[in-house]
């Protein structure tokens, strides 16, 4: 069964949860009762497999996971459930409305588009080398892309759905050209997957390219020929595509953050699953760090106004 | 007494058996051998077929559009999603190759020489080594659109699993011999024993009755056949009980029987005994009177011959008397003639008494062997019968030479040769042969033997009375004229007495009676000379 990424988290969570079971149920006595409703960011997550693939697949896991985790834990989750949102606002109203007790989804839309005080703690995973998934702006070495100045005119490729890397883009444009990337490059084109941008940037279909430092990392040991071919030229340090959050005054939060941050390191299973999308583990990722997205799209707005562009909405 | 077989149903059934089913699954084993290959290989070959017809089916507009991103992430995929694939070698028929292993690509100028002499219209296979991968399944699959030839699919598969197939098939091979071989010695014993077990019984039972013991019984409770022995067993031993029984009661019975039937034979012995004397007695009675009457019928015969033998001389007696009356009477009887006379009547009356003499010396009742002159024998018979002979017409010639001389009962002798004459003569006179002639001859042959032949021209011995010529009592004469004990004794004088043979045998003339008597009597009858 072809696992995608949004699987990794929604595993690790349950793997989490079972954890907790283990911990709390027998010294606790009687096992409570309690849900576990996960929101995930579709256009996000998606990356390999269709939408409702993805959805029906992580439920169908995470309910064999909770069968397997109730006989060995006494662990009463009884209700758990992963939904994808097409809509981040949908997501933020089922979160307020107590459907969700859990979101996952890009750093900078959560930044964008919840408050902080309906969130408490979260995850965030990181890459096999420990440093952050970070976004990069590569381009064609024979291409003559040194820095962000040569990319006037040049065709670049950005990831569908990712406002973040889009932003990050109009952000370096906006910086070194005063105008909106829009204006400066000759042709924008919208791929799924980043890996597929790398390999079009590889294959000559395009000069320049937005993706995330894992995705590069993993072309490039796929073939070290990518590496020498297709340079770094910018980068920002976005801890990882997606975070997720729990809501605030949900009871396991705690407990789940720190068994994910003991135990998967030990788990056989779970670093395997997480060595297929390059992550070593998952980290506790606090609701302040979201400061840094927060500072990045202010400073964004600034540009933006000097370049005499109208400003973009938040909520 | 125990019976030891040569060799044993058990070993034998577990033998047969074992060699049954070990043969069996062997060659069920080893025919399926080379079916699960073939299986395997066509497994092989759909699974191949079938991920190279969905690499090219999803990566279709990529090729078409030369979207070579899309392959190498396609592939990636592939390889990432099954571990069974070594690599992926995309060959188009211009440009770079792109050689997808599993986690990493590159990019190739041309493809290997080898794999390119697989590239042609159709799909073929082959096991190569390639990329440090050695035993790969390579599947090279033709990429076409609308007719026209893009390029070629290399794909390397791991034989691993193949190899774990064909290994796991060995293995439970071995596996099932395995079980077989355990089944064979459990089921085979108990099998064997099943069959063996119940004829051994009977075996050892039937052994004991061998040894006389009827009291073993089988107590075997089956509905089969070994069942129906075992009740067949016992109706046997049951029977052989009973005649048992049966046998000593005949048995003393018998004993019973047999000592009154010993008692009666004993009796039975003396009387048989006395009988054996009283019959032996009467036997010789018999045999004396046999002789006597042999004797008085050759005396007979003799008379007649005597009294042939002297109407002649009493003839000329008369003769003479009546002349010497009638030259007594004449008065011319003078000294002369009267002693002329006298010694014709002299010589006749000789004569006569020579006659007598030959008729005594016939009948003189010799009993010692002696030496005989052949022809003086038989010329003394023949004297005797001459006259009777001749009143019948009857010619007898003898041809015997005069130094032939044997030894026995000289009286005896000429009892047989009057026999053998007179039989000649009595079948002369009946059948009323022309020219009757009888020829008695003798000679000596080289081996010293004697052969003396009566042979007649009377037509021979019928046929039909030719092996009975001999017995007692036998005659073809009328009553009256034969005994029927002439030729029987005559072949006792001369076998018996003489230790000689006397045989009868027809020539175109009539019967031939040949004698052949040794020149040298036997011991007993040498030692019988005085």
């Amino acid at each position: 069964m072809k696992l995608p990424i949004h699987l990794a988290w929604g595993v690790s969570i349950f793997i989490a949860l079972q954890w907790v079971g283990m911990v709390n149920c027998p010294v606790k006595g009687p096992a409570q009762t309690t849900q576990l409703h996960i929101g995930l960011y579709a256009r996000s997550i998606t990356e390999p497999a269709g939408r409702k693939d993805s959805e029906t697949t992580l439920n169908f896991l995470l309910k064999e996971l909770l069968a397997a985790a109730k006989k060995q834990h006494r662990f009463n989750i009884t209700d758990i459930k992963a939904i994808l949102f097409d809509d981040i606002d949908g997501m933020r109203a089922a979160l307020l409305l107590g459907d969700l007790d859990m979101i996952v989804a890009p750093p900078f839309l959560i930044s964008k588009y919840f408050k902080r005080d309906e969130l408490t703690m979260g995850f965030a995973g990181v890459l096999h080398n420990g440093q952050p998934d970070s976004i990069l702006l590569i381009a064609r070495a024979d291409k003559g892309i040194a820095s962000v100045e040569n990319l006037s005119g040049k065709k670049i490729l950005l990831l569908e759905d990712d406002e973040l890397t889009e932003v990050f883009i109009d952000y370096l444009c906006l910086k070194q050209f005063k105008k909106s990337y829009k204006a400066i490059l000759s042709a924008v084109e919208r791929q799924q997957k980043a890996s597929h941008i790398i390999l079009d940037i590889y294959f000559n279909k395009a000069d320049a390219g937005v993706v995330f430092r894992g995705a590069y990392e993993l072309m490039a040991g796929l073939n070290p020929d990518v590496a020498k071919k297709v340079m770094v030229i910018e980068s920002y340090p976005s801890k990882s595509r997606n975070v997720s959050f729990f809501r605030k005054d949900y009871p396991y939060a705690k407990e789940i953050l720190v068994l994910a941050q003991t135990s998967f390191k030990e788990d056989a299973r779970t670093k395997q699953i997480l060595e297929i999308f390059r992550t070593s583990g998952l980290y506790p990722f606090n609701v302040e760090e979201l400061g840094q997205f927060d500072e990045f799209y202010v400073d964004y707005q600034k540009l933006r106004h000097q370049a005499g562009l109208l400003p973009l909405t938040r909520k | 007494m125990a019976l030891k077989p040569r060799s044993s149903i058990f070993i034998r059934v577990f033998l047969l058996f074992g060699f049954l089913v070990l043969g069996i699954t062997l060659f069920f084993a080893f025919m399926a051998i080379p079916m699960q290959k073939n299986a395997f290989n066509q497994i092989m070959f759909t699974q191949a077929d079938t991920i190279s017809r969905s690499i090219v089916q999803a990566s279709s507009d990529a090729i078409i559009s030369k979207d070579y991103g899309f392959i190498v992430e396609h592939n990636v995929e592939v390889l990432k999603n099954n571990t069974r694939i070594f690599y992926v070698l995309v060959s188009p028929s211009t440009g770079d190759k792109i050689l997808v292993l599993q986690k990493k690509w590159r990019l190739l100028d041309k493809v290997d020489a080898k794999l390119q002499a697989l590239e042609g219209d159709q799909i073929h296979y082959e096991i190569l080594s390639y990329e440090n991968f050695n035993n790969v399944y390579h599947f090279v699959y033709p990429i076409k659109f609308s007719g026209v030839e893009w390029g070629w699919l290399h794909i390397g598969f791991s034989t691993e699993q193949y190899n774990q197939s064909i290994q796991h098939m060995y293995d439970q091979i071995i596996y099932i011999i395995g079980i077989s071989f355990l089944i064979i010695v459990i089921v085979g014993y108990f099998f064997a024993r099943w069959i063996a077990r119940p004829v051994w019984q009977i075996s050892q039972l039937a052994t004991k009755v061998a040894g006389g013991d009827l009291s073993v019984r089988s107590t075997l409770q089956r509905r089969d056949e070994i069942g129906v022995l075992s009740d067949s067993f016992n109706s046997m031993v049951g029977a052989l009980l009973q005649s048992k029984q049966h046998l000593q009661n005949y048995n003393q019975e018998l004993e019973r029987e047999v000592i009154i039937r010993t008692q009666e034979l004993a009796e039975l012995n003396k009387s048989l005994d006395k009988k054996i004397q009283e019959e032996v007695a009467k036997s010789k009675q018999q045999e004396a009177l046999l002789i006597h009457q042999s004797r008085s019928a050759a005396m007979g015969e003799m008379i007649g011959a005597i009294a042939h033998q002297w109407r002649q001389p009493l003839n000329a007696l008369s003769l003479v008397q009546q002349n010497l009356q009638l030259r007594f009477e004449m008065g011319k009887l003078d000294s002369e003639f009267m002693a002329s006379n006298m010694e014709k009547s002299s010589r006749l009356i000789k004569k006569m008494s020579s006659t007598i003499d030959d008729f005594r010396n016939f009948f003189k009742p010799n009993k010692h062997l002696e030496l005989l002159n052949v022809q003086q024998v038989i010329r003394s018979t023949i004297d005797l019968l001459e006259a009777q002979l001749k009143n019948h017409n009857i010619t007898i010639t003898l041809d015997c030479p005069e130094n032939i001389e044997i030894i026995g009962f000289s009286g005896e002798f000429s009892q047989v040769i009057l026999n053998l004459i007179n039989n000649s003569k009595d079948v002369l006179i009946e059948r009323t042969t022309p020219n009757p002639t009888i020829t008695v001859s003798a000679m000596q042959n080289q081996d010293k033997t004697v052969q003396v032949v009566v042979k007649d021209n009377g037509g021979g011995i019928p046929a039909e009375i030719f092996d009975r010529i001999y017995d007692p009592y036998f005659t073809t004469k009328e009553e009256g004229k034969g005994t029927g004990i002439g030729l029987y004794m005559s072949k006792i004088i001369i076998e018996t007495n003489m230790g000689g043979v006397l045989s009868a045998a027809n020539d175109k003339e009539g019967a031939n009676f040949t004698i052949k008597l040794k020149n040298k009597p036997a011991k007993r009858l040498l030692n019988r000379l005085p």
